[in-house]
């Protein structure tokens, strides 16, 4: 029997098989599905962005004035017409109606609270229908020290609904909908001591964006930047109003309420990534024109713009009085006093909500809402007992133009080389060095100072690898054992456009992931000696943006008395999970070096856009090749691999820094280069002297960087050279002017002919 | 049936993704519809399955496209995640109450008693069985590709055949077993 059923299992199998043919419109939707989320990634990438912009524009305020973002609503005359639908709320209840204004629907959200805090705020999910409606909502106390983030569903009679976020001490202001609906985001502010720091939260939503994150664990994700500091008692309170995307950038419109000042319109910009990856410093927009103070049809000496939602802006006159203006069009609206006066709009509890031609304004007690006509606005109709309201979405049957996910480029094309290599700054900048007092630029035009050291002598540092001469991130440590501390800075166009510390302990070399999604160094404890050594990565986009994440390593005291950070590789690694290793010289107490690598994946793999990394299944740090010989003869005293390719490319060549005994006591130090395969170019001999032999026959406090064709090395005591591998054999060493104490090539990576 | 250029691949070159697509997608769908017995499902599996299997690729992270996508298939069908999102976005294009209602995939099933009591079968069992009698996958590709031990594909199928038969008695208590002619 067991059989039969086995031959009829096989004959309907086969014959079902044939139910279903393959179509050309699956890989429509493949192409769909990599658009989508290739715009869900470059929003979460973007808010990382507007975080740090954030913090330029909260510590130079100067910045809210340079200049405007082009908010381009659709021509009003497309869109009237047709007539919104409207979610309020009265504190306690959601009312939905519907374009006439006659009520279809009240539910009152789900708490388990007997006393539940009024509602303030709310948002509607883009896509919402009279019929199916999401709704986001703001739970607060009157001084803003308990909050509560809900959301609820009502649909087709039913409601679900549940808690997103807020606390105790928090002040949580407006959520805001991405254009598509698949994420939201809040600015959470600290109360007390802390009130100056406010954070920025960021949810998924939905099945399409969600899945990104995982789909078997939670719906919602958190993406969660924090730490954004204002200078102290500028910013009394911090408001997103609204959430713009077009072809090219993601703006989030803000309100910042300043003390003293009023409110102001401001807004962070970020221009998207390609690939839809991570947004690196490269590729934003200079942080002096990513602030905008003025909307659309505003200019700064035309009044004062609060905030701004769809196109529609609140603005004081200079007069004092408030008017509300629409993008494009002359005709403003002015508001009566017992609306809005200038003294309710700079208490910063206005409020704005507005898609296409329907507006609803408020000023935290009443409501009211207008409608612009094509040639005018109507009148100013109150909305008696709304505390909050929400115009709801036009019916979905075609996405507005706002509301279009931005297209991805071919997803199937082959993405750009990333090497971390500018292409417009190959071949102009040398290398990156420093004197322990600053970091400084040696280009064509001659040296430029990037950021000096801010209290400590700088001891090491690392490039971003998206950098360019332009626009350069740089991490840096100060101090040297436990006392170390660890930098960043961001240098636009020459000048410090962020700068921050980073709480690190006994930090090691600091060494950055070729795609630039992390920073890494080995802390060792207080005392080197118990072999116990924590890896510590820590992830990256325009800045940290997340707490490190720490590894554990255990090495034999007897023979690792230090362990460093040497390189980091995507690809080649030796088991199915493992995405790149990570490269580690070990320091014996003879001063022997060890090389090893270390497996890593990444959980971006499994949990997408899960920035965390996992050290790979067989990760035991591994000697990737017996750098001490048999014989103890040979000593390699520093190794450097290039690294810098991305997605499986082939690494090295690698360069290793030598000791040849001679017999006699003496020791001769060569550079050798190790490329494809077996291949080994025994390099220059170093001119006696050129660097410093112990008396035990160890080089003593070398570096070594290397990329491409282009090799740095120094006595750690100021002097460093510069040798550059041709098909022809070495250049150099050449020495470099001035005191370098560490330094690494920079921008270039074609090898230079013979003749230069 | 219309034509989609998906690319071209030169002698030597590396294939595209659409190559790859163009390669595996026709299997994969097969695949899914077995497993799942939809075909609008199994399309919506093997989409979401290239979908996901893009990041990797373009990464060379993706050495046999045809044992990645089978097994991202079989997650993809599997995923409790994803089967009540499409259950509750069908039951709402069914407006509600469907009770009584049919779907494409019941119709279908009907025309092959094996066919539609395979998929009464546990998802385990049903796909271990398909892998191994329509992908005529060994048992250790088979547990490579639902991510388990050798030993659970073995009892997978072993349980998964007596069930069938089991159900095969119930529904055919007087016949003999579906001749050919009753697979249409």
């Amino acid at each position: 029997m067991t059989h039969d059923v086995e031959e009829r299992l096989r004959r309907s199998l086969a014959a079902r098989s044939g139910d279903v043919s393959p179509d050309p419109a699956v890989w429509e939707q493949v192409q769909t599905r990599l658009r989508r989320r290739a715009y869900a990634r470059w929003s979460v990438a973007g808010v990382a962005a507007a975080a740090m912009l954030a913090v330029a524009a909260l510590l130079l305020p100067g910045l809210l004035t340079t200049s405007r973002v082009d908010l381009g609503p659709a021509a009003p005359g497309q869109l009237s017409g047709r007539a919104h639908g409207l979610v309020s709320t009265d504190g306690r209840s959601f009312t939905v109606a519907d374009p006439a204004g006659e009520v279809v629907h009240e539910f009152d959200p789900p708490t388990d609270a007997t006393e539940p805090l009024p509602i303030t705020r709310l948002a509607v999910r883009p896509g919402s229908t009279l019929a199916d409606l999401t709704v986001v909502y703001l739970r607060a106390d009157s001084d803003c020290t308990r909050t509560e983030v809900g959301w609820v569903t009502a649909e087709a009679g039913s409601l679900a609904g549940g808690a997103l976020g807020g606390g105790q001490g928090l002040c949580v202001t407006d959520p805001v909908w991405s254009p598509d609906g698949g994420a939201l985001a809040w600015v959470e502010q600290a109360s007390g001591a802390h009130a100056d720091t406010f954070g920025l939260r960021m949810r998924c939503w939905g099945e399409d964006a969600c899945e990104e994150f995982g789909d078997d664990v939670s719906p919602l994700h958190t993406l969660d930047v924090s730490g954004l500091e204002a200078a102290p008692g500028a910013v009394r309170r911090l408001r997103a109003t609204d959430w713009i995307h077009d072809d090219a950038a993601m703006t989030l419109p803000m309100s910042v309420l300043h003390e003293p000042g009023g409110v102001r319109a401001a807004a962070l910009q970020v221009v998207r990534s390609e690939g839809g990856g991570v947004a690196p410093p490269g590729l934003l927009e200079g942080h002096g024109a990513s602030v905008s103070a003025s909307p659309a049809g505003a200019a700064p000496d035309d009044g004062r713009p609060l905030g701004w939602v769809g196109g529609h802006t609140l603005v004081v006159e200079p007069g004092g009085d408030v008017v509300l203006r629409r993008a494009g069009e002359p005709a403003t609206l002015p508001l009566p006093s017992d609306v809005l006066d200038a003294g309710q709009a700079d208490s910063g509890d206005a409020w704005l909500s507005a898609r296409e031609d329907t507006v609803v304004l408020g000023d935290g007690g009443d409501a009211w809402t207008v409608r612009w006509t094509g040639d005018g606005w109507s009148e100013l109709t109150p909305l008696p007992g709304v505390v909050h309201a929400a115009v709801l979405p036009l019916p979905v049957d075609a996405p507005t133009p706002d509301e279009t996910p931005t297209p991805a480029s071919d997803p199937t094309a082959e993405p750009a080389p990333s090497d971390g290599t500018p292409p417009d700054a190959a071949g102009d900048v040398s290398f990156l060095a420093t004197d322990g007092a600053a970091i400084t630029l040696h280009g064509p035009q001659g040296p430029t100072t990037l950021v000096t050291a801010s209290q400590e002598e700088i001891t090491d540092f690392a490039v971003h690898p998206a950098s360019t001469a332009d626009d350069l991130t740089v991490a840096w440590r100060e101090g040297t054992g436990c006392d170390a501390t660890l930098h960043w800075a961001r240098v636009h166009q020459g000048t410090e456009a962020a700068r921050d510390t980073r709480p690190a302990t006994c930090p090691g070399r600091l060494v950055f992931a070729p795609d630039g999604s992390h920073l890494a160094w080995v802390s060792h404890g207080e005392d080197p000696a118990s072999g116990m050594f924590v890896l510590e990565t820590l992830p990256w986009w325009t800045g940290p943006y997340a707490e490190p994440e720490a590894f554990t390593l255990r090495a034999d005291p007897a023979e690792t008395a230090g362990l460093d950070l040497t390189d980091w590789v995507w690809g080649g690694g030796t088991g199915p999970e493992t995405d790149g290793v990570l490269l580690l010289a070990g320091f014996d107490t003879h001063g022997t070096v060890s090389a090893y690598s270390l497996g890593i994946m990444r959980l971006d793999d499994r949990y997408p856009g899960d920035p965390r990394l996992a050290l790979a299944d067989d990760a035991v740090a591994r000697q990737v090749t017996p750098f001490r010989s048999g014989t103890g003869q040979d000593r390699f005293a520093v190794l450097q691999v290039d690294s810098h390719h991305n997605d499986g490319a082939a690494v090295g060549p690698a360069y290793v820094l030598e000791q040849r005994p001679r017999g006699g006591g003496e020791v001769e130090v060569a550079v050798a280069r190790e490329g494809d395969g077996d291949q080994r170019d025994e390099g220059p001999v170093l001119p006696e002297g050129l660097l410093r032999v112990n008396t035990t026959g160890e080089v003593d406090d070398v570096w070594m960087t290397a990329r491409g064709d282009e090799v740095l090395l120094g006595d750690g005591a100021g002097r460093a050279w510069r040798l550059t591998w041709t098909d022809t054999g070495w250049i150099g060493p050449r020495e470099l002017d001035g005191d370098v104490r560490f330094a690494v090539p920079f921008g270039r990576r074609d090898p230079p002919s013979p003749s230069s | 049936m219309a034509v989609v250029v998906m690319g071209r691949t030169g002698a030597g070159t590396k294939p595209t993704f659409a190559d790859v697509f163009a390669a595996h997608h026709g299997e994969a769908l097969r695949l899914a519809y077995l497993l799942c017995g939809d075909p609008h499902r199994a399309e919506d599996a093997v989409a979401e399955a290239f979908t996901k299997m893009y990041r990797r690729w373009r990464r060379g992270g993706i050495e046999v496209p045809r044992a990645y996508v089978r097994r991202a298939v079989v997650n993809e069908v599997n995923s409790r995640f994803r089967r009540l999102a499409l259950e509750r976005r069908e039951a709402r294009r069914r407006h509600g109450d469907d009770r009584g209602a049919r779907g494409a995939d019941e119709d279908l099933a009907d025309r092959d008693e094996v066919f539609r009591v395979l998929a009464r079968l546990p998802a385990r069992q049903r796909t271990a069985v398909v892998l191994r009698y329509y992908a005529d996958l060994s048992e250790a590709d088979t547990a490579a590709a639902m991510d388990v031990t050798v030993g659970t594909v073995k009892s997978c199928v072993s349980r998964g055949l007596s069930r069938l038969r089991e159900l095969l008695e119930e529904h055919e208590p007087t016949g003999g077993p579906a001749g050919p002619e009753e697979v249409s």
